[in-house]
């Protein structure tokens, strides 16, 4: 009877001892996969920006403006217009985009408006400064042009009942000829989820 | 005599140059049996390989998910892996996926399957 209940205070110390070391380790950190599906929530994430990118990326090299050109076009990112109720970075959809282009080898990206400040003052530090050597200096006027440019929106539909709430995203890109103004080339990525109680 | 060793070596060289059936261009992760791939097929389009599978799902689970790895000379890959892309597909569906090499240098391809949670 006593070897019983010797037993039994033994065995709710380790628990409690093991309870106690439970809370007071910190959480348990993995590393995962970045190219995996993301299911934590309805709302706009990495599967959806890798998707449209991916998506985007090859069907406009794919297009006859770039497979069929001579030289690799110049092109520049403009704007991506966030229309949905999120918050969402679309210069990370647009980086994206230009970085699978470029490491196609099939387009050249001229500096976009955002990038436009930093290409300048480098141009004037060391054209204005007088510290460098002349044969080594970048030259000014020498920039090139982008006859192309890339824009376009993302937009949602989002319907909810007490259960179920599903999100509709639509992104959609354009490539327009910057001197004639005609729309050369344009795609749509659509995406629905839906998260169920 | 002569004949007969130039059909030898006819069907020699066919024996080689064999193109690798679904089976050995598919990659399973996850439990994907229920997932079939009918056919699987792909052609030059603009300058890039452009691929297209059939697939078929014979489960009522569906959380499947897919990606196309593209392989260039001696089947060295061609750039990163792709993202895992899901797709929804019922029971007795079958749906064609797409995909678009990322560069002129891929000439062959393979498709893998997970399943996602």
């Amino acid at each position: 009877m006593k070897l019983n209940h010797q037993k039994t205070s033994t065995y709710i110390f380790s628990v409690l001892a093991a309870l106690s070391l439970a809370a007071c380790s910190g959480p348990q950190v993995r590393y995962g996969d970045a190219k995996g599906v993301e299911t934590i929530s309805v709302d706009y994430g990495s599967t959806d920006l890798q998707s449209i990118a991916e998506a985007m990326a090859r069907s406009l090299l794919q297009s006859k403006v770039i497979s069929g050109s001579k030289d690799a076009p110049t092109v520049t990112v403009a704007d991506v217009k966030n229309k949905t109720s999120e918050y969402i970075d679309t210069r990370v959809i647009t980086d994206k985009i230009r970085t699978q282009l470029l490491k196609s080898g099939q387009v050249r990206f001229a500096v976009n408006i955002n990038e436009m400040q930093s290409q300048v003052d480098e141009l004037k530090r060391q054209n204005q400064s007088g510290l460098y050597k002349n044969s080594t200096v970048s030259k000014t006027g020498n920039m090139q042009g982008a006859k192309y440019r890339i824009e376009g929106s993302i937009s949602s539909i989002i319907k909810q009942n007490k259960n179920i709430k599903d999100v509709f995203y639509i992104f959609n890109l354009n490539l327009i000829n910057n001197e004639s103004g005609l729309i050369e080339w344009a795609d749509e990525k659509e995406i629905r989820k839906t998260a169920t109680r | 005599m002569k004949n007969y060793l130039s059909f030898l070596i006819v069907l020699l060289m066919v024996g080689c140059s064999s193109t690798p059936s679904i089976k050995e261009m598919t990659t399973r992760m996850g439990s994907t049996d229920s997932i079939e791939i009918i056919d699987l097929r792909s052609v030059m389009r603009n300058g890039l390989l452009t691929a297209q599978a059939t697939i078929k799902n014979d489960s009522s689970s569906n959380l499947v998910s897919y990606r196309f790895k593209w392989l260039g000379k001696n089947g060295i890959s061609i750039f990163d892996d792709e993202a895992w892309k899901p797709i929804t597909i019922t029971k007795g569906q079958s749906a064609n996926i797409i995909g678009i090499a990322p560069s002129p240098d891929a000439i062959d391809f393979r498709i893998e399957l997970n399943q996602y949670k």
